[in-house]
């Protein structure tokens, strides 16, 4: 007679709920890192934003 | 129910038949033998006494079996080279004619059945063979035993007057049930019953336990070495091993005791549960009366097992077994399991089918204690092992003789508690063929099914539910003046600088916001500043926000900074960066590419509000670009990895199992490495 195993039910159910609310919130294990932190005075003027890396120019790929 | 009444017609005395089927009785005065014909009793002869029965049964003992009231009347005893048994004339109040088997503590009731049709000659039927008696159904030959008379008394219904020997055939049936073939009397005679506990019969009117059984143990001088024998079944026991010298002794006539081997002290094998200890098992308590090895070779390695006799009273006998620090606690069947000979054969019994583990030839290599059948070394069985885990049937045969048993795994630690040994028992070693292994998934991968199914239909439905587009802008890249406006981060902090910055970006964002696709306008510098787009607004829970980047690079790269800035009161801008390159060639003819135009970044919990972005690009080569915007976009990567993880608790113990089972079937006939051409 094979078990049933509460324990993995219990487990199974547990992802199941993470997947869900992680879903409904739109989490993903692949989100973007985020570079922080962004002065406040760029909200207030976006125009003014460069990035970090702006025009130190670099090579990320290719032969 | 009382019959006709006579007199001897030796000694004068009355003669009362309580059985109208009696032919023959003992007259109870002068044990002259008396067939009756009609109401004249003819005397045949004088009886010697029958040998003493063990159990309490007795001629008068009253009792019932499936409602129906018997009175034992007589009684035949038998002797046979193995042992020796009694059937119990049962006369019945509905005036059928029965019998009482009693043999070593195992009872049957049986009838003889007349009409049974034409019978198969005893020379016909081997142990073993499977045949089919008329209406009386399907049966297996268990034994075949060459009996001689030792005695009767009371009432029977024939005359066994100078009978001597007889052959008789014992059949078991799948559900159990007993027959015997009596071949006694010329034309065989069917008997068929079944195996009954004396607690079932509910026996009145029994002898008294001192008339019977010897109370104690008795002690007899071996006659090979004067050593002191003690029989603690005495008057049951057939062998006996003097504990000294090991020879083994037929102990049936106490008066002239005789040696039926002798053994060689290198030979002594000590048991680990000492002889005459008592154990609580299966509730009620158990003898150990004798003590056995086995041995069995295997391409040319030999394996002895040891085996101890149990027994109770009123259970009768079962056996432990021990091999390697592995404990089976056995009992004989009554019945024959439903064997299926195949490549792998099987056999079924109660519901449960066993796998064939095991065939060897099985050689017993010492003895010790006492045993109520013949058993000496040099005795060879083949013996079949099935296995059910923790359950281990097993099919022993010998030229005479087909039986089952079944064993179950117990754990060391609670035989000995059973028999108070405070040792501890030695480590199983290995894995034994009827040894419990882990317990598996179970199940586990049924359930890890059905919730994978319910992750994938969730992932159907969401991936159905069409997220929305929030934003789609373009824009340009050009390197010098992405250069001349600076690396790093240049923060605005004087009022004429942030709004002059706020205008360039207003026309960057109306510049952006009118080309009409990626690549649709010629970059110059003013294309070059970061992309503010058209403030946009999230509406509903707080969920995701995907920011697709395709840019037309091509042999080069783009680097993208992108800024998500809340608009409004409160609220932090969040920074992300992405990069796209692509490169592609032809190489010995062959054309060549790698990379990908296209950026993705995910942005997690975005809460709803007005937001805009912006998008600054870098790059070595001036391209153009499109900036796309979705919300509320399903996470494949969720599922998959909720998948993953609900299927890894299920591999952990499916894999421990097989790596058991693995252990356990290569000691069997199936090994990867054996073959089956010994098997049926």
């Amino acid at each position: 007679m094979k078990r049933w195993s509460p324990g993995y039910l219990v487990y199974a159910l547990a992802l199941m709920g993470g997947l869900a609310f992680a879903e409904y919130r739109g989490w993903n294990p692949l989100s973007a890192r985020e570079s922080r932190p962004v002065p406040r005075s760029v909200r207030d003027n976006p125009g003014a934003y460069r990035p970090h890396y702006g025009g130190t120019g670099r090579y990320v790929g290719g032969k | 129910m009382t019959g006709p009444v006579t007199n001897c017609p030796s000694c004068g005395a009355s003669v009362v038949f309580q059985s109208a089927a009696a032919v023959q009785t003992v007259c109870t005065t002068c044990k002259s033998v008396l067939v009756r014909h009609d109401l004249d009793l003819q005397k045949v002869g004088v009886e010697s006494l029958p040998p003493p029965v063990t159990s309490r049964i007795r001629v008068g003992t009253t009792g019932s079996y499936k409602w129906a009231r018997f009175t034992v009347v007589g009684r035949i005893a038998y002797q046979w080279e193995s042992g020796a048994w009694s059937e119990w004339h049962l006369d019945f109040a509905d005036g059928r004619s029965g019998w009482l088997s009693d043999a070593q503590d195992e009872y049957a009731v049986t009838f003889a059945q007349p009409d049974a049709g034409a019978l198969p000659a005893s020379g016909q039927l081997k142990p073993g063979t499977a045949v089919t008696l008329g209406a009386a159904g399907r049966w297996t030959v268990g034994v075949v035993t060459r009996a001689r008379y030792a005695g009767t008394e009371g009432e029977l219904p024939f005359t066994t007057w100078e009978r001597d020997d007889a052959t008789f055939v014992d059949l078991r049936s799948e559900d159990g049930r007993l027959a015997t073939l009596d071949y006694s009397d010329g034309a065989p005679v069917l008997y068929t019953g079944e195996f009954v506990t004396l607690e079932s019969l509910g026996l009145r009117d029994l002898a008294d336990p001192v008339e019977t059984r010897v109370q104690g143990a008795a002690t007899l001088n071996c006659p090979n070495c004067g050593g002191t024998v003690t029989l603690r079944r005495p008057g049951e026991s057939v062998n006996a091993v003097c504990e000294y010298c090991q020879s083994v002794l037929d102990v049936r006539n106490s008066r002239q005791l005789q040696v039926l081997q002798r053994f060689d002290d290198r030979r002594k094998v000590p048991p680990r549960i000492p002889l005459g200890a008592r154990g609580q098992m299966h509730g009620a308590e158990w003898e150990v009366l004798g003590f056995q090895q086995r041995t069995i070779a295997v391409e040319g390695t030999e394996y002895s097992w040891r085996e101890y006799l149990l027994h109770n009273p009123d259970r009768g006998f079962r056996y432990l077994s021990e091999y390697g620090g592995h404990w089976n606690d056995i009992a004989v069947i009554t019945g024959v399991p439903k064997h299926r000979s195949a490549v792998r054969p099987t056999a079924e019994w109660e519901g449960r089918t066993f796998r064939h583990f095991q065939r060897a030839y099985a050689v017993t290599t010492f003895v010790l204690g006492e045993f109520p059948w013949q058993v000496r070394a040099g005795d060879k069985a083949q013996v079949d092992d099935f296995i059910d885990p923790p359950l281990l049937l097993s099919r022993e045969k010998t030229g005479h003789e087909v039986s089952w048993s079944l064993g179950e795994y117990v754990a060391p630690e609670q035989i000995y508690r059973a028999f108070g040994i405070t040792d501890r028992p030695p480590r199983p070693q290995g894995v034994f063929a009827n040894q419990p292994g882990p317990p598996g998934a179970g199940r586990m991968w049924t359930l890890a099914l059905i919730f994978a199914f319910l992750v994938t239909a969730g992932w159907m439905v969401r991936a159905g539910t069409a997220s929305r587009g929030i934003l789609s802008e373009a824009g340009t890249f050009t390197p010098g003046a992405a250069a001349a406006a600076g690396g790093g981060w240049s923060p605005v902090d004087s009022a004429a600088s942030a709004v002059a910055a706020a205008a360039e970006a207003a026309a960057a964002a109306v510049s952006g916001s009118a080309q009409s696709g990626v690549g649709a306008a010629a970059p110059d510098s003013a294309d070059s500043r970061p992309l503010v787009s058209q403030p946009f607004e999230l509406t509903g829970r707080t969920t995701n926000l995907h920011v697709m980047i395709n840019a037309l690079v091509d042999n080069s790269w783009g680097a993208f900074g992108v800024l998500l800035v809340p608009e409004g009161g409160s609220g932090d801008a969040r920074e992300f960066s992405t990069d796209v390159s692509y490169y592609h060639g032809v190489d010995q003819g062959e054309s060549w590419s790698e990379g990908s135009r296209s950026g993705r970044i995910r942005i997690a919990a975005v809460p709803p509000g007005r937001y805009r972005l912006v998008v600054a690009p870098d790059g070595e080569h001036a391209f153009s670009y499109r900036v796309q915007v979705r919300r509320d976009v399903p996470a494949a990567s969720l599922f998959i990895i909720t998948l993953i993880l609900l299927l890894i608790p299920p591999i952990f113990p499916t894999l421990a199992r097989a790596s058991f089972e693995g252990q356990r079937w290569s000691e069997s006939d199936y090994a990867a490495d054996s073959s089956d051409d010994d098997e049926e």
